[in-house]
């Protein structure tokens, strides 16, 4: 594996690993000054800035919109994702690369773009924004990647699996529900979490859309901007904390279904 | 041409010993064929003598040793199970890859590529990319890639597992005769034991990173050494028996359920020795009972199963003792599911096994 | 045999899909509307058509300014992102299994983590009074700190770092899927290291390299999260043009157009880049 003409490559991937793990380790490190400033290494070691996050309504109603985002878009995208995956491999008709190409094109479109589209569309419909309308905007975000994780999982499926269990008379119906579905789903899974991070971590689309309530991107956003005390870093760390449990725990799974089992 | 002396050879990943200290000369101009089942260390043992493993002991080529030089400076052929063909080549870049890297001129890398292509038939795929060509065209291709730089060795792994039966035999006799027509020292390893003894002037069984035996094809096939080269290379039926006294030529033992038989003597054994013997199906003679038998055993049976193969059919009998055995007849007596049969050898084809 | 034969299902099927990406449509085309609208003064939009607002920002060196700017910070960024990322690729792709799944686990976390958080710990690092600076200064390498927070540089680190695990994966999977034994064949017919790199790894994965190209040039293009934190309004690029002018001036059909501007060129880009491709990358 390792040759001796590799050793420049290791120390390579070793030093660009520091530079990727270094701004979070010092994101963590920060959020635990018992101070005002934002230092690394901290000068101690305090909670204070995550007690102190409870008193700031603006992070958790900015938490709370984003989580509410997050999961409704994600649920609505990815049973949009599965219908349209199951008219797209289960029944024959004219135009379905048309019609993936026609669901999957916001993929290619800027973000800035998206949001100014829809800035424009809902002032000239005179509609103030309102969870509805981010709500569609995420809907739209996420799609694509639902869509098109649903398309592949159930066009990869074998076919023949869901034929055996008609010719053992369960309906269609019943054939997909009870045999394709439950091989698919890890496929289903990872789109859904794909959407949900999508959905929130967006920042440059849903800016056009915040009214006096923002979400967790923005809020942060516009307090890094102002302010510079180590209450950003605590709550960054905050949800940078189930994202690492999260890859932790379910390593093996996202290997498998979210990279293609290529890490 | 050139003389491979493999010495000592040992390799393992983690605590899962894959090669044990294995030895094995390769003669100059020969062809070498390494069976063994699948797992047993055959590709391990290729790329040692390549250079792609990590591996204790020596790999000598005419006399120098090969254990420091790195894998591209080995000059060694080598055609992979999967043929590892550039896929973004055509047939023609494929050839001439390695003597691209050699300081030649172009007009001399064409004309060897142009003698490849037409010694192995492929000047019509000369600028095909490898995903246009069949399996059998892929292997021609990496043999002649392979053959380009006039390596000192040729290694083949499994080449023609890929194959289908038919395209497998036109390819064996074709090996065999591109082989001697190029005169390499060549190492073929296969697990398909028919292949190895049509091809081989030399057979090295190998069993679980070990070499079982090693000697030409007749003597593989004849006199296999253990029960694992006797099961492995053809099929055989394998007894347990004591041995009681040599007569003559042969040695008079006593089956597991008392019955006499008499195989052929060899070598230093002792009355009272547990011993294991085989015989090749194609050697048992079958008879009805009270016709006369063959001098060996006369062992009473019921046929159980037959199998009919075209040019010859298998018959499966049972002998006391629950005991199976299976028997190759060439023109068919007849022989019936439960008839009763008399099973029995001539004593010279009953071989004991060494180990 | 699908679940039905009838054409009604899976129109029923595409129905909600049909709703979603229709809105979409609606809205892009409204902006297209828009974008040549006359500009009445702030909020007020006029009825008829209009080349002006495209006209005020080909006219205008300063808008312009955004757009050459943002393609050329893409643009060299993109391709110390993609020789970083190659690297990191090849040393995931030549490591063992404990490293590589160690390496894949910050890789993921970082996919997973919002570009606002990520941009703004690299603004801890790179700050004035950053880990970076601190430390510099502490081992006596420099006497002032260096200034690369709000300035072109600091956001370029901070584009590279951001975008670095978009090109890491497309990478990966082409390296995977070098057929196994094509390396040992190079070297076995005399290939070096460096020669089977060159002419067999390359060449090979230059599918992943291309998907990573495209990825990486079109986010860094539209960058709107990286130059606002990390260039404090000094390095400005067309997304924080746009925002500004739909959000601050309220100047909706500039925006639009400033908008249809960008969509566009990075169209146009992504086409260019994907010709450049095809020609680099050999036939199989
Ligand atoms: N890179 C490796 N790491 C760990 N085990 C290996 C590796 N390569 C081969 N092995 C093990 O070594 C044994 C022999 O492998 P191999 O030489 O490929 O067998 P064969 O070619 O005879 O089928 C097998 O049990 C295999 O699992
Ligand atoms: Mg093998």
């Amino acid at each position: 594996m390792w040759r001796r003409k590799h050793i420049g490559v290791k120390i390579a991937g070793y030093v660009l690993l520091l530079l990727l793990a270094i701004p979070l380790i010092v994101l963590v490190g920060v959020s635990l000054n018992p101070g005002v400033e934002q230092i690394f290494p901290p000068q101690g070691i305090s909670l204070r800035w995550y007690y102190n996050l409870a008193n700031r309504s603006g992070f958790i109603g900015a938490l709370q919109l984003t989580l509410i985002l997050a999961v409704g878009s994600t649920i609505v995208s990815t049973t949009i994702g599965l219908l349209v995956g199951i008219a797209l491999t289960r029944f024959e008709f004219w135009g379905k690369d048309l019609i993936l190409t026609l669901i999957l094109s916001p993929l290619i479109v800027p973000q800035v773009v998206v949001g100014m589209a829809f800035l424009v569309t809902l002032s000239g419909l005179g509609v103030v924004s309102s969870l509805l309308s981010l709500s569609l905007l995420h809907c739209v975000i996420t799609l694509p990647f639902t869509a098109r994780a649903v398309v592949s999982a159930l066009a990869t499926s074998s076919r023949s699996l869901e034929e055996a269990a008609q010719s053992l008379g369960a309906t269609p119906a019943r054939a997909f529900l009870s045999v394709t579905l439950p091989i698919v789903s890890p496929g289903v899974i990872a789109a859904a979490i794909f959407a949900f991070v999508t959905s929130f971590e967006n920042f440059t689309a849903s800016q056009f859309l915040v009214w006096d309530r923002t979400t967790l991107p923005v809020e942060l956003y516009n307090y890094v901007q102002t302010e510079s005390d180590p209450p950003a870093a605590a709550l960054s760390s905050l949800i940078l904390l189930p994202v690492v449990l999260f890859v932790v725990v379910f390593n093996r799974f996202i290997a498998q279904h979210m990279f293609s089992g290529r890490l | 041409m050139a003389v491979v002396n493999i010495r000592n050879v040992s390799v393992s990943y983690g605590d899962q010993q894959v090669l044990n200290s294995v030895s094995l000369t390769m003669e100059s101009g020969k062809f070498i064929a390494v069976l063994g089942p699948s797992g047993c260390g055959k590709t391990t043992l290729l790329r040692v003598v390549a250079g792609f493993s990590e591996y204790s002991g020596s790999v000598e080529i005419d006399g120098k040793a090969y254990d420091a030089i790195p894998p591209h400076k080995r000059n060694i052929g080598i055609v992979f199970q999967d043929y590892a063909l550039f896929p973004h080549r055509s047939v023609e870049e494929n050839i001439a890859f390695g003597l691209r890297l050699r300081r030649i001129s172009r007009a001399d890398i064409e004309q060897k590529v142009t003698q490849l292509l037409d010694l192995l038939q492929l000047q019509a795929l000369r600028s095909r990319y490898p995903s246009q060509l069949s399996g059998g065209q892929r292997q021609r291709v990496a043999i002649a890639r392979a053959l380009a730089v006039d390596p000192k060795v040729l290694l083949l792994d499994e080449p023609l597992s890929a194959l289908d039966k038919k395209l497998r035999e036109e390819m064996q006799v074709e090996l065999r005769q591109l082989q001697q027509r190029v005169g390499i020292t060549t190492m073929f390893v296969t697990h398909d034991q028919e292949e190895a003894l049509a091809l081989a002037d030399k057979v090295v069984v190998m069993n679980k990173g070990n070499i079982g035996q090693v000697g030409t094809p007749s003597e593989v096939y004849a006199r296999p050494r253990s029960r694992f080269v006797a099961d492995f290379i053809g099929k055989s039926n394998v007894f347990e028996a004591t041995l009681d006294k040599s007569e003559g030529d042969a040695l008079v033992c006593k089956l597991a359920g008392g019955e006499t038989v008499r195989i052929a003597r060899s070598g230093e054994v002792r009355s009272g020795q547990e011993i294991h013997f085989f015989v090749r199906p194609e050697q048992l003679v079958l008879c009805k009972p009270e016709s006369p038998a063959a001098d060996g055993a006369k062992l009473a049976g019921i046929v159980r199963h037959v199998v009919y193969k075209g040019s010859n059919e298998s018959i499966h009998i049972e002998l006391a003792g629950s005991k199976m055995v299976e028997a190759q007849v060439v023109q068919s007596r007849g022989w019936n599911i439960g008839d009763a049969v008399v099973v029995g050898w001539n004593a010279n084809d009953a071989l004991i096994l060494a180990e | 045999m699908g679940i039905g034969q009838r054409l009604g299902w899976p129109l029923l099927f595409l129905l909600p899909a049909a709703i979603v990406i229709g809105f979409f449509f609606f809205t892009m085309s409204i902006m297209v509307r828009i974008s040549v609208a006359p500009n009445l003064g702030p909020a007020q939009i006029g009825d008829g058509f209009t080349s002006d607002n495209y006209i005020q920002f080909f006219g205008s060196t300063f808008y312009l300014g955004y757009l050459f700017r943002s393609l050329w910070l893409a643009a060299y960024c993109t391709l110390i992102t993609a020789v970083l990322g190659y690297t990191l690729a090849y040393f995931i792709h030549r490591s063992g299994r404990r490293t590589r799944v160690l390496v894949g686990a910050l890789l993921v976390i970082q996919f997973f983590t919002a570009y606002v958080i990520r941009t703004y710990a690299v603004m801890l690092v790179i700050g004035k009074t950053g880990i970076l600076n601190r430390s510099l200064l502490g081992a006596g390498i420099i006497e002032r700190p260096l200034a690369l927070l709000f300035t072109e540089t600091g956001v370029a680190i901070g584009m590279i770092l951001v975008s670095l695990p978009f090109m890491v994966f497309p990478i990966v999977a082409s390296l995977q899927s070098i057929p196994p034994n094509v390396e040992m064949a190079a070297a076995s017919l005399g290939a070096s290291n460096t020669r089977i790199f060159w002419t067999v790894i390359v060449p090979l994965t230059m599918p992943g390299i291309a998907a990573g190209i495209v990825v990486v040039y079109l986010f860094e293009l539209t960058s709107y999260i990286v130059p606002g934190v990390l260039g404090g309004g000094y390095v400005d690029m067309i997304a924080n043009l746009i925002y500004a002018k739909a959000m601050q001036s309220f100047d909706h059909p500039f925006a639009a157009a400033a908008a249809m501007v960008t969509l566009l060129v990075s169209g146009l880009t992504v086409y260019l880049l994907q010709k450049f491709f095809r020609l680099v990358t050999p036939r199989t």
